[in-house]
């Protein structure tokens, strides 16, 4: 599967990323830390605003959803101490799907890893690193990796697993969703899998970093 | 929250001095268009334009739903303008500006309203069932020229969607999926282009209701900083048919009739300008996508029309 990734995009925002893997295409922004609402603000940690929008329609319950999900996995991550009463506010646009409205695995994944581009490129403190993976189950009970449109449709599962990278090496588990029917020795597999897996997309990411400290500081040379 | 960008006076009046000796901060003349950039997806009807540093996609989706009571002929067009906070800070996320406000009306006369769609084509069974078509516009950097932007965005998207083709029997329809039937294109009727003038006063508000020297500066295409400093505001959307579909004025700066005119002139030079250029485009793209084994297997052949 081909990963295309690209930090420093859009001019109005402290911190944004494209990233296109498979069919999905996604682009997300960070502003922050600015200046929390009244309501918003928390006074010992940063609020976090997640806001993500759908490429087609309005957004329904299904990206409240995401955006719940996705605020699961940031929280633990960004070092909101550094930041308190103050807010970081995470736009993500969906420029391409690449799977039907029922499914949301290939999105999320996408949302994460584009985030986290996001989120470094914005200079917000991140305790660890980390990266997402998502997998399907097929009906003759074969992992597919990364699973196109037409392989999730006939899928009996999917499954969403993101780990916390330090080192290179995937340390702890930090969020995995599945949906549909598998057992549990699938779901063991699926994790060992999504270890390395997630490592060699972290790898991608690396050399995506180190493109772009290279770009800032040039001036320096 | 985070507030708008504001200008300072010192930045404001050395772009007026600028505009007063014909330059723009960017190098461009007065009446410079910013170059602009449309890429096509790999999807039927998305569309990513670059004005400057403008950026905005748009999403032309397709479904099947009931058409009005009161239009039983007619299919369904929406124009869905929300700007998330991604484009700029100072707009907030679910409430809508007054400038969102503007440029989300703009759109909707220039586009919908000018029936540069043929809603009537729409229509599948008469009171019960017609084509909803949905334009997305997604705003992603905000650099002045939204509604610019965002008109050649949804003209080209619904130029470059491709609809699944239907077979009606009865009261039953069937939809043939792409690999089945050659999806079909949208009968777009004429290409609106919005062209958006600044209006500078560099002489005083009493001057310019009273006086008759007539000086008002007018610029083409503004950056967000000449957006913010501009003293009126006027929008001309025109095909390349001379036809003139929307004129908005905004901001109550009284300027001449003959600039007025003048300004149509400019817009519609422009226009023809873009639509060659989405035309070219669209053919482009057509090329790449029929070439090879499907080209070749197709079963339609050149026919000898007769005149």
């Amino acid at each position: 599967m081909s990963i295309q990734a690209d930090t420093s995009i859009l001019n109005r925002v402290d911190g944004s990323a494209t990233l296109k893997s498979g069919e999905t295409e996604i682009i997300v922004s960070v502003s922050g830390p600015i200046e929390a609402k009244p309501r918003q603000e928390l006074p010992t940690t940063s609020a976090l605003d997640i806001i993500i929008r759908p490429d087609i329609g309005i957004s329904t319950t299904r990206e409240k959803l995401l955006e719940d999900k996705l605020r699961q996995v940031l929280t633990p991550v960004i070092i909101g101490i550094l930041y308190p009463r103050q807010l970081i506010q995470i736009t993500i646009q969906v420029l391409q799907s690449g799977e039907d409205k029922e499914y949301t695995s290939k999105e999320l994944s996408t949302i994460i890893n584009a985030t986290y581009l996001a989120l470094i490129d914005s200079n917000i403190g991140l305790k660890v690193s980390f990266a997402a993976e998502s997998f399907a189950i097929s009906t003759d009970d074969e992992i597919i990796t990364a699973p196109s449109r037409s392989q999730l449709k006939s899928s009996k599962s999917s499954h969403i697993v993101s780990y916390e990278i330090s080192n290179g090496k995937a340390t702890k588990l930090l969020f995995s969703d599945s949906i549909g029917t598998f057992s549990e020795n699938q779901i063991y597999q699926i994790l060992d899998l999504a270890a390395t897996k997630v490592e060699e997309t972290h790898q991608i990411f690396r050399k995506t970093i180190q493109d772009k400290i290279e770009k800032d500081f040039i001036w320096q040379l | 929250m985070a507030k708008g960008i504001e200008v300072s006076i010192n930045e404001k009046s050395f772009v007026f001095d600028a505009l007063k000796q014909g330059i723009r901060l960017d190098g461009r003349k007065l009446e410079d268009f910013r170059n602009v950039d449309i890429t096509l997806g790999d999807e039927y009807g998305y569309v990513d334009v670059r004005l400057g540093k403008t950026r905005v996609v748009a999403r032309i989706s397709a479904e099947i739903s009931t058409p009005f009571e009161d239009r039983p002929f007619e299919g369904l067009f929406t124009v869905s303008t929300e700007i998330s906070p991604m484009a700029s800070a100072m707009f907030e996320n679910q409430r809508q500006s007054d400038d969102e406000l503007l440029i989300s009306r703009a759109i909707e006369k220039a586009v919908r309203r000018s029936g540069a769609l043929d809603l009537e084509s729409l229509c599948i069974i008469a009171g019960s069932k017609c084509w909803s078509i949905r334009a997305d516009v997604h705003f992603l950097d905000y650099d002045g020229g939204f509604i610019d932007a965002s008109c050649i965005a949804v003209m080209t998207g619904l130029q470059h969607f491709r609809k699944n083709d239907i077979t009606v029997s009865g009261e039953q329809i069937v939809i043939h999926s792409v690999e089945e039937r050659e999806p079909v294109e949208l009968s777009v009727l004429h290409v609106p282009i919005c062209v958006t003038f600044a209006f500078f006063n560099p002489e005083g508000v009493e001057e310019n209701i009273k006086g008759e020297s007539n000086n008002e500066i007018y610029i083409v295409d503004t950056t967000l900083e000449e957006d913010l400093l501009k003293d009126g505001v006027l929008t001309v959307a025109v095909n390349k048919n001379r036809e003139v579909c929307q004129i908005s004025k905004a901001g109550g700066l009284p300027m001449d009739a003959l600039t007025l005119m003048d300004c149509g002139r400019k817009a519609y030079d422009i226009a023809v300008e873009l639509t060659n250029q989405i035309k070219k485009l669209l053919e482009a793209d057509y090329k790449r996508r029929n070439e090879g084994i499907q080209y070749k297997l197709r079963a339609e052949n050149d026919r000898i029309t007769v005149e």
